[in-house]
Protein backbone atom coordinates (compact mmCIF):
# COMPACT_ATOMS: atom_id res chain seq x y z
CA UNK A 1 0.00 0.00 0.00
CA UNK A 2 1.20 3.77 -1.27
CA UNK A 3 0.21 6.62 1.40
CA UNK A 4 0.71 10.04 -0.57
CA UNK A 5 0.11 13.07 1.44
CA UNK A 6 0.54 16.59 0.42
CA UNK A 7 0.00 18.91 3.57
CA UNK A 8 2.19 21.58 3.41
CA UNK A 9 2.13 23.34 -0.15
CA UNK A 10 4.71 25.05 -1.51
CA UNK A 11 5.27 29.09 -1.42
CA UNK A 12 2.52 30.18 -3.27
CA UNK A 13 3.29 32.49 -6.51
CA UNK A 14 4.38 36.42 -5.84
CA UNK A 15 1.11 38.22 -6.07
CA UNK A 16 -0.95 35.15 -4.87
CA UNK A 17 -3.59 36.40 -2.59
CA UNK A 18 -3.40 33.19 -0.68
CA UNK A 19 0.41 34.40 0.44
CA UNK A 20 -0.79 37.25 3.03
CA UNK A 21 -2.26 34.13 5.42
CA UNK A 22 0.45 31.99 5.16
CA UNK A 23 1.78 31.92 8.97
CA UNK A 24 5.37 31.21 7.50
CA UNK A 25 5.57 34.23 5.33
CA UNK A 26 5.47 37.82 7.00
CA UNK A 27 5.81 40.03 3.88
CA UNK A 28 8.92 42.13 3.20
CA UNK A 29 10.90 41.40 6.47
CA UNK A 30 10.38 38.00 5.19
CA UNK A 31 11.57 37.98 2.17
CA UNK A 32 14.69 40.08 2.85
CA UNK A 33 15.52 37.02 5.47
CA UNK A 34 15.26 34.39 2.62
CA UNK A 35 17.47 36.41 0.35
CA UNK A 36 20.09 36.71 3.13
CA UNK A 37 19.90 33.07 3.70
CA UNK A 38 20.16 32.54 0.25
CA UNK A 39 23.41 35.08 -0.20
CA UNK A 40 24.85 33.04 3.09
CA UNK A 41 24.33 29.70 1.84
CA UNK A 42 25.48 29.65 -1.77
CA UNK A 43 26.70 26.89 -3.08
CA UNK A 44 30.51 27.79 -3.74
CA UNK A 45 31.75 25.35 -6.34
CA UNK A 46 34.63 24.78 -4.14
CA UNK A 47 35.77 21.27 -4.99
CA UNK A 48 35.73 21.72 -8.94
CA UNK A 49 37.71 24.92 -8.36
CA UNK A 50 40.14 23.27 -6.25
CA UNK A 51 41.03 20.54 -8.88
CA UNK A 52 40.73 23.11 -11.62
CA UNK A 53 42.50 25.81 -10.18
CA UNK A 54 45.49 23.31 -9.01
CA UNK A 55 45.35 21.19 -12.40
CA UNK A 56 46.42 24.29 -14.16
CA UNK A 57 48.54 25.82 -12.09
CA UNK A 58 50.93 22.51 -11.80
CA UNK A 59 50.43 22.27 -16.11
CA UNK A 60 51.39 26.04 -16.59
CA UNK A 61 54.34 25.72 -13.96
CA UNK A 62 55.56 22.53 -15.65
CA UNK A 63 55.32 24.29 -19.29
CA UNK A 64 56.94 27.04 -18.11
CA UNK A 65 59.55 25.24 -16.50
CA UNK A 66 60.10 23.12 -19.67
CA UNK A 67 60.68 26.25 -21.63
CA UNK A 68 63.05 28.15 -19.59
CA UNK A 69 65.22 24.63 -19.25
CA UNK A 70 65.26 24.12 -23.42
CA UNK A 71 66.11 28.24 -23.30
CA UNK A 72 69.15 27.43 -21.55
CA UNK A 73 70.39 24.81 -23.22
CA UNK A 74 69.31 21.97 -20.56
CA UNK A 75 67.55 18.28 -21.40
CA UNK A 76 63.78 18.07 -20.43
CA UNK A 77 62.73 17.95 -16.87
CA UNK A 78 59.61 15.97 -16.38
CA UNK A 79 57.51 16.21 -20.08
CA UNK A 80 58.54 13.85 -22.79
CA UNK A 81 59.48 16.63 -24.83
CA UNK A 82 61.21 14.56 -27.62
CA UNK A 83 58.24 11.57 -27.99
CA UNK A 84 55.71 14.97 -27.79
CA UNK A 85 57.55 16.32 -30.42
CA UNK A 86 57.10 13.35 -32.63
CA UNK A 87 53.49 12.73 -31.87
CA UNK A 88 53.07 16.69 -32.89
CA UNK A 89 55.06 15.43 -36.03
CA UNK A 90 53.04 12.11 -36.78
CA UNK A 91 49.66 12.55 -35.44
CA UNK A 92 47.35 14.64 -38.37
CA UNK A 93 44.37 16.57 -37.36
CA UNK A 94 42.22 14.21 -39.03
CA UNK A 95 44.01 11.51 -37.35
CA UNK A 96 40.90 9.97 -35.37
CA UNK A 97 43.02 9.93 -31.78
CA UNK A 98 43.73 13.32 -32.91
CA UNK A 99 39.27 14.34 -32.73
CA UNK A 100 38.90 11.95 -30.08
CA UNK A 101 41.50 13.71 -27.94
CA UNK A 102 39.62 17.38 -29.45
CA UNK A 103 36.09 15.76 -28.40
CA UNK A 104 37.30 15.00 -25.07
CA UNK A 105 38.82 18.33 -24.26
CA UNK A 106 35.25 19.67 -25.56
CA UNK A 107 33.47 17.59 -23.38
CA UNK A 108 36.05 18.65 -20.01
CA UNK A 109 35.08 22.01 -20.86
CA UNK A 110 31.10 21.85 -21.39
CA UNK A 111 31.24 19.79 -17.79
CA UNK A 112 32.85 22.98 -16.45
CA UNK A 113 30.78 25.82 -17.82
CA UNK A 114 28.02 22.89 -16.21
CA UNK A 115 29.47 23.33 -13.37
CA UNK A 116 29.28 27.24 -13.13
CA UNK A 117 26.62 28.04 -14.23
CA UNK A 118 23.86 25.05 -13.67
CA UNK A 119 21.79 26.41 -10.25
CA UNK A 120 23.09 24.24 -7.62
CA UNK A 121 21.24 24.06 -4.20
CA UNK A 122 22.11 26.03 -1.48
CA UNK A 123 24.42 24.41 1.14
CA UNK A 124 21.90 24.81 3.84
CA UNK A 125 18.19 25.02 4.17
CA UNK A 126 17.16 28.39 5.68
CA UNK A 127 15.25 28.45 8.82
CA UNK A 128 13.14 31.56 10.92
CA UNK A 129 15.84 32.62 12.91
CA UNK A 130 13.58 35.42 14.81
CA UNK A 131 16.21 38.37 14.42
CA UNK A 132 16.53 40.39 11.70
CA UNK A 133 20.75 39.96 12.09
CA UNK A 134 20.67 36.45 12.58
CA UNK A 135 20.52 34.14 8.95
CA UNK A 136 19.91 30.45 10.20
CA UNK A 137 20.26 27.45 8.34
CA UNK A 138 20.91 23.96 8.69
CA UNK A 139 22.79 21.63 6.83
CA UNK A 140 20.89 19.03 4.10
CA UNK A 141 22.15 16.32 6.12
CA UNK A 142 21.48 17.39 8.94
CA UNK A 143 17.75 17.80 8.39
CA UNK A 144 17.94 14.78 6.51
CA UNK A 145 19.59 12.75 9.76
CA UNK A 146 16.90 14.58 12.06
CA UNK A 147 13.76 13.47 9.88
CA UNK A 148 15.29 9.95 9.23
CA UNK A 149 15.03 9.82 13.15
CA UNK A 150 11.60 11.49 13.29
CA UNK A 151 10.37 8.77 10.77
CA UNK A 152 11.96 5.89 12.01
CA UNK A 153 10.58 6.84 15.95
CA UNK A 154 6.92 5.75 14.58
CA UNK A 155 5.70 2.48 15.60
CA UNK A 156 5.39 0.38 12.62
CA UNK A 157 8.08 1.51 10.94
CA UNK A 158 11.38 -0.18 10.20
CA UNK A 159 13.65 1.99 7.83
CA UNK A 160 13.24 5.27 6.46
CA UNK A 161 14.74 7.04 3.57
CA UNK A 162 14.12 10.68 3.64
CA UNK A 163 15.33 12.89 0.33
CA UNK A 164 15.57 16.54 0.91
CA UNK A 165 14.68 18.35 -2.09
CA UNK A 166 14.35 22.17 -3.38
CA UNK A 167 10.66 22.54 -1.73
CA UNK A 168 10.13 18.91 -1.64
CA UNK A 169 10.84 16.46 0.99
CA UNK A 170 10.26 12.79 0.75
CA UNK A 171 10.00 10.21 3.34
CA UNK A 172 10.32 6.58 1.79
CA UNK A 173 8.98 3.97 4.58
CA UNK A 174 9.14 0.10 5.10
CA UNK A 175 7.11 -1.24 7.22
CA UNK A 176 6.73 -4.76 8.23
CA UNK A 177 3.08 -4.50 9.59
CA UNK A 178 0.28 -6.47 7.27
CA UNK A 179 -2.57 -3.23 8.34
CA UNK A 180 -0.23 -0.18 6.99
CA UNK A 181 -3.46 2.21 7.07
CA UNK A 182 -3.08 5.26 8.81
CA UNK A 183 0.73 4.62 9.12
CA UNK A 184 1.47 7.19 6.57
CA UNK A 185 -0.13 9.88 8.25
CA UNK A 186 1.48 9.58 10.97
CA UNK A 187 5.00 9.31 9.80
CA UNK A 188 3.84 12.80 8.29
CA UNK A 189 2.98 13.89 11.38
CA UNK A 190 6.06 13.26 12.74
CA UNK A 191 8.07 14.47 9.79
CA UNK A 192 6.31 17.87 9.82
CA UNK A 193 6.07 18.11 13.59
CA UNK A 194 10.16 18.48 13.38
CA UNK A 195 9.69 20.36 10.70
CA UNK A 196 7.34 22.80 12.00
CA UNK A 197 9.79 23.02 15.18
CA UNK A 198 12.52 24.01 13.05
CA UNK A 199 10.53 26.81 11.17
CA UNK A 200 12.01 26.96 7.45
CA UNK A 201 12.03 29.89 5.96
CA UNK A 202 9.95 28.25 3.38
CA UNK A 203 7.84 25.04 4.24
CA UNK A 204 8.81 22.18 1.68
CA UNK A 205 6.09 20.19 0.44
CA UNK A 206 6.44 16.71 2.55
CA UNK A 207 5.58 13.35 0.54
CA UNK A 208 5.47 9.99 2.40
CA UNK A 209 5.33 6.80 0.95
CA UNK A 210 4.72 3.29 3.24
CA UNK A 211 6.01 0.26 1.48
CA UNK A 212 5.03 -3.20 2.75
CA UNK A 213 8.20 -5.64 3.81
CA UNK A 214 10.55 -7.34 5.55
CA UNK A 215 13.37 -5.11 8.18
CA UNK B 1 35.49 30.73 1.90
CA UNK B 2 34.35 34.09 1.54
CA UNK B 3 31.32 35.26 -0.52
CA UNK B 4 33.29 36.85 -3.32
CA UNK B 5 35.13 33.34 -3.62
CA UNK B 6 31.85 31.71 -4.21
CA UNK B 7 31.37 33.94 -7.23
CA UNK B 8 34.92 33.98 -8.24
CA UNK B 9 34.62 30.27 -8.39
CA UNK B 10 32.00 30.39 -10.79
CA UNK B 11 33.68 33.01 -13.10
CA UNK B 12 37.29 30.83 -13.42
CA UNK B 13 35.10 27.64 -14.20
CA UNK B 14 33.06 29.47 -16.82
CA UNK B 15 36.53 31.02 -18.32
CA UNK B 16 38.36 27.89 -18.55
CA UNK B 17 35.61 26.30 -19.26
CA UNK B 18 34.95 28.04 -22.44
CA UNK B 19 38.25 28.24 -23.17
CA UNK B 20 38.65 24.49 -23.63
CA UNK B 21 35.44 24.45 -25.25
CA UNK B 22 37.02 26.79 -28.04
CA UNK B 23 40.36 24.60 -28.83
CA UNK B 24 37.65 21.88 -29.12
CA UNK B 25 36.01 23.57 -31.57
CA UNK B 26 39.18 25.14 -33.67
CA UNK B 27 40.66 20.85 -33.43
CA UNK B 28 37.34 19.35 -34.70
CA UNK B 29 37.01 21.85 -37.00
CA UNK B 30 40.24 21.45 -38.39
CA UNK B 31 40.40 17.75 -38.54
CA UNK B 32 36.95 16.99 -39.86
CA UNK B 33 37.99 19.53 -42.65
CA UNK B 34 35.18 22.50 -42.50
CA UNK B 35 37.17 25.16 -43.13
CA UNK B 36 40.39 23.83 -44.94
CA UNK B 37 40.98 27.76 -46.36
CA UNK B 38 40.87 29.17 -42.67
CA UNK B 39 42.55 26.50 -40.47
CA UNK B 40 44.51 24.34 -43.49
CA UNK B 41 44.99 21.07 -43.97
CA UNK B 42 42.69 18.37 -42.52
CA UNK B 43 45.63 15.84 -43.30
CA UNK B 44 48.44 18.12 -42.05
CA UNK B 45 50.25 17.12 -38.80
CA UNK B 46 49.38 18.47 -35.29
CA UNK B 47 52.89 20.61 -35.64
CA UNK B 48 53.50 20.67 -39.58
CA UNK B 49 56.31 21.83 -41.24
CA UNK B 50 55.49 25.60 -41.34
CA UNK B 51 54.90 25.45 -37.43
CA UNK B 52 57.96 23.89 -36.79
CA UNK B 53 60.32 26.21 -38.41
CA UNK B 54 58.82 29.40 -37.48
CA UNK B 55 59.28 27.69 -33.81
CA UNK B 56 62.52 27.17 -34.37
CA UNK B 57 63.81 30.28 -35.68
CA UNK B 58 62.07 32.76 -33.86
CA UNK B 59 62.74 32.84 -29.91
CA UNK B 60 60.01 35.43 -29.31
CA UNK B 61 57.65 32.96 -29.83
CA UNK B 62 59.13 31.09 -26.52
CA UNK B 63 59.59 33.22 -24.53
CA UNK B 64 55.92 34.71 -25.27
CA UNK B 65 54.88 31.30 -24.02
CA UNK B 66 56.66 31.16 -21.20
CA UNK B 67 55.04 34.68 -20.31
CA UNK B 68 51.57 33.38 -20.56
CA UNK B 69 52.36 29.82 -18.69
CA UNK B 70 54.20 32.31 -16.01
CA UNK B 71 50.57 34.50 -16.17
CA UNK B 72 48.34 31.67 -16.09
CA UNK B 73 50.01 29.95 -13.27
CA UNK B 74 50.29 32.71 -11.24
CA UNK B 75 46.87 33.17 -11.98
CA UNK B 76 45.74 29.71 -11.23
CA UNK B 77 47.71 29.41 -7.56
CA UNK B 78 45.81 33.15 -6.52
CA UNK B 79 42.33 31.09 -7.40
CA UNK B 80 43.74 28.03 -5.64
CA UNK B 81 44.78 30.13 -2.93
CA UNK B 82 41.42 31.94 -1.93
CA UNK B 83 39.40 28.77 -1.51
CA UNK B 84 41.01 29.24 1.92
CA UNK B 85 40.49 32.70 2.19
CA UNK B 86 37.50 33.78 4.79
CA UNK B 87 38.06 37.69 5.63
CA UNK B 88 38.27 37.10 9.18
CA UNK B 89 39.63 40.47 10.99
CA UNK B 90 41.64 40.26 13.84
CA UNK B 91 40.53 42.64 16.07
CA UNK B 92 36.71 44.38 16.63
CA UNK B 93 36.10 47.86 17.48
CA UNK B 94 33.98 48.37 20.66
CA UNK B 95 33.33 52.03 20.23
CA UNK B 96 32.17 52.45 16.10
CA UNK B 97 32.61 56.43 16.62
CA UNK B 98 36.19 56.74 17.07
CA UNK B 99 35.79 60.42 18.32
CA UNK B 100 35.32 58.80 21.81
CA UNK B 101 38.75 56.85 21.38
CA UNK B 102 38.91 53.36 20.51
CA UNK B 103 38.93 50.02 22.50
CA UNK B 104 39.67 46.97 20.54
CA UNK B 105 39.24 43.07 21.24
CA UNK B 106 40.46 40.19 19.77
CA UNK B 107 38.36 38.46 17.91
CA UNK B 108 39.84 35.52 19.05
CA UNK B 109 39.25 36.06 22.53
CA UNK B 110 35.56 36.58 21.11
CA UNK B 111 35.54 33.38 19.37
CA UNK B 112 36.88 30.99 22.28
CA UNK B 113 34.44 32.43 24.61
CA UNK B 114 31.61 31.39 21.95
CA UNK B 115 33.18 28.05 21.86
CA UNK B 116 33.80 27.32 25.60
CA UNK B 117 30.02 28.69 25.94
CA UNK B 118 28.86 25.83 23.52
CA UNK B 119 31.26 23.32 24.24
CA UNK B 120 29.60 22.81 27.95
CA UNK B 121 26.24 22.21 25.94
CA UNK B 122 25.32 18.25 25.18
CA UNK B 123 23.70 18.73 22.28
CA UNK B 124 27.44 20.53 20.15
CA UNK B 125 30.00 18.37 19.38
CA UNK B 126 31.87 21.08 17.34
CA UNK B 127 31.95 24.94 17.42
CA UNK B 128 33.42 26.77 14.65
CA UNK B 129 33.74 30.54 14.70
CA UNK B 130 35.00 33.48 12.71
CA UNK B 131 34.82 37.11 12.70
CA UNK B 132 34.79 38.42 9.13
CA UNK B 133 34.02 42.12 8.06
CA UNK B 134 35.21 45.66 9.54
CA UNK B 135 36.26 45.92 12.60
CA UNK B 136 34.00 48.34 13.42
CA UNK B 137 30.87 46.75 11.72
CA UNK B 138 31.95 42.55 12.18
CA UNK B 139 30.00 40.03 10.80
CA UNK B 140 30.26 36.71 12.69
CA UNK B 141 29.94 33.56 10.62
CA UNK B 142 29.19 30.29 12.69
CA UNK B 143 28.94 26.78 11.98
CA UNK B 144 27.81 24.25 14.71
CA UNK B 145 28.35 20.39 14.85
CA UNK B 146 25.35 18.59 16.72
CA UNK B 147 25.57 15.31 18.03
CA UNK B 148 24.38 12.56 16.06
CA UNK B 149 21.01 12.48 18.58
CA UNK B 150 20.66 15.82 19.17
CA UNK B 151 17.53 17.94 18.48
CA UNK B 152 18.69 20.93 16.44
CA UNK B 153 15.45 23.30 17.82
CA UNK B 154 16.96 22.74 20.91
CA UNK B 155 20.87 23.57 19.89
CA UNK B 156 19.55 25.98 18.12
CA UNK B 157 18.07 27.70 21.48
CA UNK B 158 21.26 27.01 23.00
CA UNK B 159 23.17 29.02 20.24
CA UNK B 160 20.78 31.84 20.50
CA UNK B 161 21.92 32.44 24.08
CA UNK B 162 25.13 32.15 23.43
CA UNK B 163 24.99 34.94 20.92
CA UNK B 164 23.10 37.00 23.13
CA UNK B 165 25.80 36.56 25.72
CA UNK B 166 28.32 37.81 23.18
CA UNK B 167 26.34 40.21 22.20
CA UNK B 168 26.64 41.37 25.72
CA UNK B 169 30.27 41.05 25.95
CA UNK B 170 30.81 42.84 22.17
CA UNK B 171 28.73 45.85 24.27
CA UNK B 172 26.17 45.35 20.78
CA UNK B 173 22.83 44.69 20.35
CA UNK B 174 23.38 44.80 16.14
CA UNK B 175 25.60 41.79 15.39
CA UNK B 176 25.18 40.20 11.79
CA UNK B 177 25.35 36.70 12.31
CA UNK B 178 25.38 33.62 9.89
CA UNK B 179 24.46 30.43 11.66
CA UNK B 180 24.98 26.77 9.70
CA UNK B 181 23.91 23.76 11.78
CA UNK B 182 25.41 20.69 10.69
CA UNK B 183 25.09 16.93 11.88
CA UNK B 184 27.54 14.78 13.45
CA UNK B 185 27.70 11.39 11.55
Amino acid sequence: MTTTDHTHTGDAPPGDPTRERRPDVRGRGDRAAWRAARRAFRPRRGYPAIVVSAVLAAAAILIAAEIISALLGRSSLLLPVSSLARLGRTTHWDHLSALITAGAIGAVGLLLVALALWPRRPRAVALASHDPDVVLGISRGGLRRYLTQAAEGVDGIARAKVRIGRRRIRVRTVSPLRDTSGLGDRVRRAVTDRIDRLAPLRHPVVRVTVRRGKD
Amino acid sequence: MSDRTARGNRIGLTIVGLALIAAAVVALARGLGLWPGLLGDAADPVTNQRVRAFAADHLWFWLALLAVAILIALLALRWLIAQTRTESIGAIRLEPDSRHGRTTLPAATLTAALRNDLEESPYLRRTRATLNGHPARPRLAMAVTLEPDADPAAAEQRVREALARLRQAMETDHLTTIIEIRSAR
